[in-house]
């Protein structure tokens, strides 16, 4: 499945989308969601990833950029992640600088 | 005799998800469960990324792919014509760090080796480089 990333700005939250395949040759895509949603101003990112298949550190690598470009105080959400993806995560040492939930609930995380 | 498969392969990013496909096809064919396959895989596509963007700097090149089983193991060896270079060397990276202080690379390296039960590496007879991946099959499908 091809890999889309889109993004959705919902009162301070950058809703980022990401479906298919994230891997070397897609993480580009990702990471110039990722900027946009700088360039917008974002107070948070929720990764919104139910349909996303597949990731290899390419967009783990993309997730690290995101903190750092944006700031420490930049929370950024894991909504609805498999195992497929949650595990190589968890592999990384990522984790612990997430939060995860199954379902977005704009009332919890578009508190900013 | 055991089974074995081969890809020759442009060493182009386009092609990771046709490499990742011919990995899951052919262990599944050799009766390997989905847990290794997407281990396997995933640890495969790591260091195939890393022969395509550090071997050959983006420049094109050939990658060749090998698949087997070997009793209760699944076997992956990648051979390319990059420049010498053994990623088993590499020093792992801090996983403790927070995202603000963790660097950008490294972390492909360190997934293979956590995911493998065996990474050998060496300098074939006609140069260039040989990784061979090792995971034990957890149970048949």
């Amino acid at each position: 499945m091809a890999f889309e990333s889109t993004l959705e700005m919902s009162n301070g939250v950058a809703k980022i989308t990401l479906s298919g395949e994230l891997d070397a040759g897609s993480a580009p895509q990702f990471k110039s969601t990722v900027e946009e949603a700088a360039g917008q101003g974002a107070k948070r990112i929720a990764l919104i990833v139910p349909d996303l298949e597949y990731i290899s550190s390419a967009g783990l690598r993309v997730l690290v950029f995101a903190r750092q470009k944006m700031g420490k105080g930049i929370d950024i959400y894991l909504i609805g992640a498999q195992d497929q993806i949650l595990d190589p995560i968890k592999q990384s040492g990522l984790l612990h600088s997430l939060y995860t939930a199954e379902t977005y609930d704009a009332s919890t995380i578009e508190t900013v | 005799m055991d089974s074995e498969f081969l890809l020759h392969i442009a060493a182009e990013l386009n092609n990771l998800a046709v490499i990742r496909r011919f990995i899951q096809e052919k262990a599944e064919a050799l009766q390997v469960d989905s847990d290794t396959i997407s281990d396997v895989a995933l640890a495969v596509d790591e260091v195939v990324n890393n022969i395509i963007v550090h071997g050959y700097h983006n420049q094109g090149g050939m990658i060749e792919v090998v698949v087997m089983r070997r009793q209760d193991r699944l076997v992956v060896s990648l051979r390319d014509q990059a420049p010498v270079f053994d990623p088993t060397a590499l020093p792992a990276p801090d996983i403790n760090l927070p995202l603000e202080k963790r660097p950008l690379g490294g972390m492909g390296v360190y997934l293979v080796m956590e995911l493998m039960d065996k990474v050998s590496y060496r300098v074939p007879d006609h140069g260039g480089n040989e990784l061979t991946l090792e995971k034990r099959i957890a149970s048949k499908n």
